[in-house]
């Protein structure tokens, strides 16, 4: 007996050993990778830095230059770097600095074949998540994973709700938490009872029945009896004449403050906890986030159908230049971001012990006042690789990757609108929501200003607009 | 009839008026200031006014406590804003001189090729290119000293004020030997110290107020211009306002946006400097003024 | 010290030799400014071709596709040009009017007072906004209009009446860019007009009093024709820029609001948002092009009418 285990103890070794000989060390090839994040400067990103380039150098071979550049200042340089062939190998990309404006001007480098050498990060993203980051077919830059659905929540002041006994969960759509608003207005003066954030989209559940598989100016739906994918107008279809009533009627009644159209930034006012009831899109562990953004906490109750956002991966996404000198490693290094944890938490988090500290295995504490902190996991990679901070639930990424897997999809998920042909009514339309602000802010009866803003849509060529959604939605069903 | 104590009635409104008009065109700074030293609940319940309630410290302790940021940027500031100021005077000077010799040849052409491009520009993009990829200037005070050097409209007015010069002083220096540099050096410059004076502020101030070259060119958190640091700030809320309410809105953090008073107190750091350093040149200032625009 | 007579002398032998070093130091000494101009504003001009191009990334500026005026089309077809170009004009020419005649009238009030020293503090206090940046001046209208705690709704709110949502109302825009405007160069302007007064020939007073004329009668006909010369140059050139907004002034003050777009949006923040946002680089060099030619034209034309008039006046 004791002979076999020492045998197989011995074999153990040696097989362990034969595994330490294979992996050789990776030859420094001198090259250093560009890599430009929108965050403000940090006192400690040399540090991180330097640390960063000492694992990428055992792993890849490589060394990183990382710069951050000012968020306010992120997208002019993006657009003057790409103007004049700036040679950065990655950068990030996202809700501002489009991929699809990049892409329109030939600035992103396609990686379809590049991804064929790093098969691990193929593996990593869903496919319908590698669907969103094509545009024609052709792959352009790799999505930093995170919550992709959509869902509206209500967020409540805990101190207000728990005060005044309300319920939190019997909540199931927006138009429920009027009592709420009602006592509030009533009995806290100081407190204004609704922040009307999303408007209009606040009251989504008023048309659930309704699967929109369109956006803002265009409704589609089946028609049952041709089987056909009809589009049609959107603000009709999205029964926006009635949230805007709804929204409207509860500034009447004072729910919303009164000056909400010139309210310039609201930062003070969030900050100062003087809405009882704002509005946003529904994320596990949204309380603990915004807590520590606003400094008081909120219950948060979802209250519409987790749908799935179309399109949302685009958001934050990592892409290679068009004028990277190497590619090859520079698609190795975002396959490193997107599965090697402690690359990953190092970029998020900075330095074990300076910056933050372990609780668990999986669980941190930051610093307080350290010198790296940009506190935006999303900026570098697969956030379900992000360290627990405190009042993150332990399941908040399985939770929310189930939400991605489970929400609910719709055929027209993939399906990416060309506006090549229709730019200019955009820029007319956009004009023209501009103006008319009061529907997503109630300010206005829509009985008093609805024809005039649909007379208006219609002269700036919303027809025109439909008919081309109408012809690609045809293309696309193959109908 | 010229009456004495008419005319004083008459001296003593206007001066009355006069001053009202000056406090008036002052008062949005004094608006300013008054706001930094008051505390931010008296804001948030009062209002922005000029009565301090209650004399409140804490928006520059704010700002001094990232005292280092904005120690760096007044040292960055101050340092290409001065060098910007002598190289360019001179330099503006030295193109002006020549241009009053109507012996000169080339004359017009030279003014003229100074004058297109006060209307014409390439735009942005060519610059940008020009700059970081063949110039390699950018991330380095020199992008904020050089492009700016030469300013057609100083130069008309430098050269303006030299072709007023008397020409029997000048004449006398070329008779006592001296070549044309020396007569640039020895007497037109030292008789137009009050344009140079003046030319030299407008030029400080322009640089002092610039914060497009940091967002553009620079990189180097050590090589910040003060009214970048300042602009960032209405930047980033701007960007949260933009995306209000969108699903990205959830992606910007917004502990960092500072509060009303604070916004208030960077304008006065930023701003302040300037204004108290003008009374000094406002000695040679106006006349150095005056003298250049009129004449001619 | 030499004779006048062995200098000219001199002159005349060594007549090429002098003349020669004297243009070679005057072409010397234009000559760094001159190259820093070349380096720094011409070089940069090839990116004009950016306005004829549909301008690709991948393509750069040389390999971009001609498209000739199409830019130019585009951006005067479509909506937004009409509301720009009109906004641009017709604010600017109430700037040069109101600021003029403020400035003019500021800058007599303070020629007829005789406390000189209050003069000289006066000026220095009325020529310090024009030192602010517009990010400052900004911050300061936002101080008064802020529809919350702004300083002038705590004022309408005392009074008893409703605030007013001013960022929100582009019926009050004119007014309140204009009084900016006016804020900020009245100092400096009426600094440029006081020396003109002050170069006025006293004679030219006494003989008036002596006439009997009041002091209305004399600033009609003796000082303010006398400033003609003056209010036609700068008239002529602040035409020319009459295609060109004070981008600070609209961009800052405004907030970049969208509501207020219709009064207050102009050619320079336009450009600048279509750059910034779209980054569509040819749109936005078309529109810069066609402020440079227009502003080139206005120059011309306007200096051409005044030439007429008067050719004394004119610019060139």
């Amino acid at each position: 007996m004791k002979k076999s285990i020492s045998i197989v103890i011995l074999i153990l070794l040696a097989v362990n050993m034969c595994c330490g000989c294979t992996t050789k060390k990776v030859t420094d090839s001198g090259v250093t990778l560009k890599w430009y994040i929108p965050n403000d400067k940090m006192a400690d990103l040399n540090l991180v830095n330097d640390e960063l380039n000492r694992i990428t150098q055992e792993k890849l071979g490589v060394k990183i230059n990382l710069q951050f550049i000012d968020l306010a200042a992120y997208q002019d340089r993006m657009n003057m770097n790409m103007a004049s062939g700036d040679d950065y190998d990655i950068a990030w990309f996202g809700y501002m600095n489009t991929m699809v404006n990049a892409v329109s001007k030939g600035g992103l480098m396609p990686l379809d074949d590049l991804i064929k050498s790093t098969p691990k990060l193929a593996a990593e993203l869903p496919d319908y998540v590698w669907e969103q980051a094509k545009i024609k077919g052709v792959l352009y830059a790799v999505p930093n994973l995170q919550i992709l659905t959509h869902a509206t929540a209500l967020l409540i002041n805990k101190e207000l709700a728990d005060k005044y006994n309300f319920d939190v969960n019997s909540l199931t759509k927006t138009t429920d938490i009027e009592p709420f608003l009602k006592i509030i207005k009533e009995n806290e003066p100081g407190i204004y009872p609704f922040h009307p954030a999303y408007g209009v989209a606040s009251f989504r559940s008023m048309n659930e029945e309704n699967d929109n598989y369109g956006e803002y100016y265009t409704g589609v739906y089946k028609d049952e009896s041709t089987g056909k994918y009809v589009v049609t107008d959107g603000q009709d279809f999205g029964k926006t004449y009635e949230r805007a009533k709804q929204l409207n009627n509860w500034y009447k009644k004072g729910y919303i403050r009164r000056d909400i159209a010139s309210v310039m930034d609201d930062t003070s006012d969030l900050k100062a906890g003087k809405y009882a009831v704002t509005v946003q899109t529904y994320k596990p562990g949204n309380e603990s986030e915004f807590e520590a953004n606003y400094g008081y906490k909120v219950y948060q109750k979802r209250v519409s159908p987790i749908r799935f956002g179309k399109l949302q991966a685009r958001s934050t996404m990592l892409a290679i230049g068009k004028d990277s000198k190497h590619p090859e490693q520079a698609i190795k290094f975002v396959e490193l971001l997107n599965t090697d944890k402690t690359v990953y938490n190092l970029l998020c988090f900075g330095v074990e012990g300076k910056h933050y500290n372990k609780v668990s295995d999986n669980r941190i504490e930051l610093v307080n006042n350290s010198g790296y902190c940009p506190m935006a996991s999303w900026k570098f990679g697969n956030q379900f690789n992000a360290y627990l901070l405190p009042g993150q639930p332990d399941d908040i990424w399985e939770e929310t990757k189930k939400s991605n897997d489970t929400a609910l999809r719709t055929q027209f998920d993939s399906f990416d609108f060309d506006i090549t042909n229709i730019k200019n009514i955009i820029t007319k339309l956009k004009a023209v929501t501009d103006e008319y602000i009061c529907i997503r802010q109630g300010t206005e009866d829509p009985d008093n200003y609805w024809d005039d803003y649909k007379k208006k849509l219609y002269e700036c060529g919303v027809q025109d607009y439909i008919n081309e959604y109408q012809r690609q939605i045809d293309i696309f069903c193959g109908q | 009839m010229l009456n004495s104590k008419e005319n004083k009635f008459a001296q003593f409104v206007l001066n009355i008026a006069l001053i009202i008009l000056s406090l008036l065109i002052i008062m949005p700074f004094l608006l300013l200031v008054c706001i930094s030293f008051s505390s931010e609940k008296d804001i948030a319940v009062y209002g922005y006014g000029f009565l301090i309630k209650n004399f409140d410290l804490s928006a520059y302790k704010y700002i001094f406590r990232n005292a280092s940021d904005i120690f760096q940027a007044y040292k960055v500031t101050a340092g290409f804003s001065f060098i910007t100021m002598v190289l360019s005077v001179l330099l503006m000077s030295m193109v002006a001189y020549p241009l009053t010799k109507r012996e000169l040849r080339g004359r017009q052409a030279i003014s003229f090729y100074l004058y297109f491009t006060m209307l014409f520009s390439g735009g942005l993009v060519p610059l940008y290119i020009l700059i970081t990829r063949y110039l390699h200037l950018d991330d380095t005070i020199w992008v904020y000293i050089l492009p700016g050097l030469i300013s057609p409209w100083f130069v008309f007015m430098l050269r303006t004020f030299f072709s007023s010069l008397p020409e029997a002083i000048l004449e006398s220096a070329e008779i006592d030997g001296l070549d044309e540099i020396g007569i640039f050096c020895m007497m037109v410059l030292p008789l137009s110290k009050s344009v140079l004076a003046a030319v030299s502020l407008f030029v400080l101030l322009g640089q002092w107020n610039n914060w497009y070259t940091s967002m553009l060119y620079i990189n180097n958190e050590k090589l910040l211009s003060l009214q970048y640091l300042l602009q960032k700030i209405m930047m980033n809320i701007n960007l949260l306002q933009q995306n209000s309410g969108t699903f990205e809105s959830s992606l910007i953090s917004i502990k960092d946006i500072p509060t009303e008073t604070v916004r208030m107190a960077m304008a006065v750091v930023v701003a302040g400097p300037a204004l108290l350093v003008f009374p000094f040149f406002q000695k040679y200032f106006v006349k150095g003024i005056t003298v250049g625009s009129v004449k001619g | 010290m030499k004779s006048v007579d062995v200098v000219l002398s001199n002159k005349l032998k060594n007549g090429g030799g002098l003349k020669r070093k004297k243009y070679v130091q005057l072409y010397g000494l234009c000559a760094i400014p001159l190259l820093l101009v070349f380096v720094f504003n011409y070089i940069p001009m090839f990116g004009i071709f950016i306005a004829f191009k549909e301008y690709r990334y991948d393509l750069g500026i040389l390999r971009s596709k001609w498209v000739g005026l199409n830019n130019f089309k585009v951006f005067m077809m479509s909506d937004d040009f009409m509301r720009i170009t009109v906004n641009t004009i017709v604010m600017n020419f109430i700037f040069i009017i109101v600021g003029m005649v403020c400035a003019i009238i500021l800058a007599i009030l303070l020629f007829e007072t005789r406390n000189r020293k209050g003069v000289k503090i006066y000026q220095t206090m009325m020529i310090t906004p024009n030192f602010l940046s517009w990010v400052v001046a900004g911050y300061m209208v936002y101080a008064f209009l802020n529809p919350d705690y702004g300083f002038i709704n705590k004022l309408i709110g005392l009074s008893g009446h409703e605030k007013i949502d001013w960022y929100s109302k582009p019926v009050y825009w004119p007014a309140i860019l204009t009084i900016c405007s006016v804020w900020k160069s009245i100092g400096m302007d009426s600094v440029i007009y006081y020396a003109a007064l002050m170069g006025i020939d006293t004679e030219l007073f006494e003989a008036a009093r002596i006439d009997g004329a009041n002091k209305r009668q004399e600033v009609l006909h003796i000082t303010i024709p006398q400033l003609l010369p003056l209010i036609t140059i700068l008239g002529i050139l602040k035409i020319g820029g009459i295609f060109r907004a004070d981008f600070g002034l609209f961009y800052q003050t405004t907030r970049n609001v969208s509501a207020l777009y219709s009064v207050a949006d102009v050619m320079d923040t336009y450009i600048f948002r279509t750059m910034r946002v779209l980054g569509d680089m040819s749109i936005s060099s078309a529109a810069g092009v066609l402020q440079s030619v227009v502003g080139f034209l206005c120059v011309v034309i306007t200096n051409y009418i005044v030439k007429k008039i008067d050719p004394d006046r004119a610019l060139f």
